[in-house]
């Protein structure tokens, strides 16, 4: 109790105050601008969280992922452009109730739902994350190899439109990883006698060339991207309680579906939100209203939207797996400021855990009265043109991949996993497992390693212990139904 | 896409050969008990030999799909054309200074973007440069390359 008062008293502090607060407005920017993404905000601040502390960097994090994702709605309701990919399901109902002159009331029943969603999973990653934390103690580097293998195959292939791509993205963000000193003995890797790269390739400079290159070459491709202004009035923001009231059990569910699909690595916010619209739009006594422009289609996807959130932060936190691509940057933001992600950090770093809690809480309670308070500025940011935004991004790129190690080293590699970034696009491999596998690489090499020093070489260790086995069975389903699953359809439809 | 997975499968299946060829030329600095440090790149460049062979494949077999994966010259050059700028920029750098740099710099990837009024591109060049310049600098004390200018 006196550590989580410490961290509440921590996360108080003016500075921590004031990080969140730009943190949230960051937030609200980008996710009310379309074509930046969340996952492009994060990388752009990573950098800045260099020079402050681990709580101050994360209020600042925790207030972007909580507001961009609100800050997402505004657009997809106004101009039925989603800000970001989750608000996709919320510009259904929320663009038609815009176009009956209801748009104040869809971004305030947006807003607050946003709200709901994030406070109830906060709630289940406070209940839940040390009791699994807890047991994670238990997991040794069997384990621990087997669980890493698990979240990356998870991520390979859960929702992944070509499971084979998902895989080879992932093995080649581990062949990258294995650039540097070997761990066990030191060996040089792949370095081509570049001393810079003994160290292995930092994930940061990757981190921001694959998110955020692709964008600054699209963009200055696509030339000025012409996007409709909105005209009508926006009033009636604050929503009334006794409407609320009819939307507690939208809320409720989109909560609900939200946080539980964050906590399955690689799930992610669109499947959240179209499962929870999908499900409210069947079981609410106004079925005919959906499409149409009912706050209930606003409100289910939105609870959603901010229920993964503090669902994602359950395995990132408690694991070391991050639930999806903004938790994975989280999961880097930690071990820049030298923190090991899993079950040690809540044995050696109780303290920065809770202020971790107590800064979600903020950010969503800064969430909630910023966004009523200035909403109107966020109605008119989508006007900003690309052709300031494009040369900002580009610059803050180049001088966040050179604050790592005030090297232009680091810059290369930035342009390098660019360029792999947009092929990839281009080819349609996805980039989270690519991602993942940078950020998670290292680990699994050591931790295999470590067990088959134990084991003086024998594989048997990881059937012999009942976790990792299990974890490894799992790993194994995880990938192979994807691939036999379509086959044992078609032949079960071909005997009908 | 047909086309493409075929070609970018047999690049991979190129890319297997050459990681291999660098593992195989490892030094070779194993200890009792350990695996080498080629270990986990062999499981690597096994496992992507085998994806490679099941997307070439896979692809084969597949019936002709209509999505067609567009590379025109004009993106292509686009990309070399920033990567060029952004190299030149980085040399720039070390001999203006950070500031005098990224003013040349914003204002070209500006006008690229689209603006083509000059006072209003030479506003906000100047700004920005300043601004990234007092943030980096002052507030997160990077130490970014000086010139002979700033």
């Amino acid at each position: 109790m006196d550590i989580a008062l410490a961290a509440l008293v921590d996360v108080l502090q003016t500075e921590n105050i004031l990080a969140s607060m730009v943190g949230v407005f960051f937030g609200l920017f980008i996710g009310a601008t379309p074509g930046l993404t969340i996952s492009l905000g994060m990388v752009l601040l990573l950098p800045l969280t260099f020079a402050l502390s681990p709580v101050t960097a994360f209020c600042l994090l925790l207030g972007l992922y909580s507001s961009g994702f609100t800050g997402g709605s505004i657009s997809a309701i106004l101009l039925n452009i989603p800000g970001t990919p989750s608000a996709a399901a919320t510009a259904i109902d929320g663009h038609a109730m815009a176009k009956k002159g209801r748009a104040g009331e869809a971004i305030g029943t947006a807003v607050t739902a946003s709200f709901f969603g994030g406070m109830f999973s906060l709630v289940c990653l406070v209940l839940i994350a040390p009791t699994i934390a807890k047991f994670a103690l238990r997991f040794g580097a069997p384990e621990l190899f087997a669980l890493v293998l698990l979240g990356l195959t998870l991520i390979c292939s859960f929702g992944q439109k070509s499971i084979i791509k998902g895989l080879i993205s992932g093995v080649i963000g581990l062949i990258f990883m294995t650039v540097g000193l070997d761990p066990m003995v030191g060996t040089p890797r792949f370095t081509f006698g570049q001393v810079e790269l003994q160290a292995g390739i930092s994930f940061l400079p990757a981190l921001i060339g694959l998110f955020a290159i692709p964008q600054v070459v699209n963009g200055i491709i696509a030339g000025v991207r012409v996007i409709p202004t909105y005209h009508g009035k926006v009033a009636g923001v604050l929503p009334k309680l006794r409407n609320l009231a009819k939307l507690a059990k939208s809320m409720l569910l989109g909560a609900f579906i939200g946080t539980g699909v964050g906590a399955v690595p690689g799930a992610g916010g669109p499947i959240a939100v179209f499962l929870s619209y999908d499900y409210i739009s069947r079981i609410s006594k106004n079925k005919s209203e959906f499409g149409k422009g009912t706050p209930e289609g606003v409100a289910a996807p939105e609870s959603a939207n901010n229920g993964v959130a503090g669902g994602a932060m359950i395995p990132m936190l408690t694991l070391g797996i991050p639930g999806d691509p903004i938790t994975a940057i989280l999961l880097g933001a930690l071990m820049i400021q030298g923190l090991t992600p899993g079950p040690l950090l809540f044995e050696n770093n109780g303290q920065f855990v809770y202020s971790v809690f107590w800064a979600f809480l903020v950010a969503n309670v800064l969430t909630l009265i910023l966004t009523f308070a200035t909403v109107k500025l966020w109605v008119r940011i989508h006007q900003v043109p690309s052709r300031i935004l494009l040369p900002i991004i580009a610059i803050l790129c180049i001088v966040g991949s050179y604050s790592l190690r005030n090297t232009f080293f680091d810059t290369g590699v930035m342009l390098f996993f660019g360029v792999i970034g947009y092929l990839m696009n281009k080819f349609r491999f996805p980039i989270v497992p690519l991602l993942l596998a940078i950020i998670l690489g290292p680990a699994l090499e050591e931790h295999l390693r470590m067990s088959l020093i134990i084991s003086q070489g024998s594989y048997a260790i990881f059937f012999t212990h009942p976790i990792s086995l299990t974890f490894l069975i799992i790993a194994l389903i995880s990938f192979t139904l994807p691939l036999i699953g379509p086959l044992l359809r078609k032949d079960s439809a071909d005997k009908k | 896409m047909r086309k493409a997975n075929i070609i970018i499968s047999i690049i991979l299946l190129g890319f297997t050969g050459f990681y291999a060829y660098l593992i195989a030329n490892l030094p070779a600095r194993d200890l009792p008990n350990t695996l080498g440090a080629a270990f986990v790149p062999w499981v690597l460049a096994g496992a992507l030999a085998g994806l490679s062979i099941l997307l070439l494949i896979s692809s084969v077999l597949a019936k002709n799909e209509n999505s067609k994966v567009s590379l025109p010259r004009r993106e292509l050059l686009g990309i070399a054309f920033l990567l060029i700028l952004i190299v030149c920029y980085v040399k720039l750098m070390s001999y203006v200074g950070f500031v005098s740099a990224s003013i040349v710099f914003l204002a070209i990837l500006t006008w690229l973007a689209g603006s083509r009024k000059p006072v209003g591109i030479a506003v906000f060049s100047v700004t920005t440069a300043t601004l990234v310049y007092l943030l980096f600098h002052k507030f997160f004390q990077v130490q970014l390359p000086t010139g002979v200018l700033l």
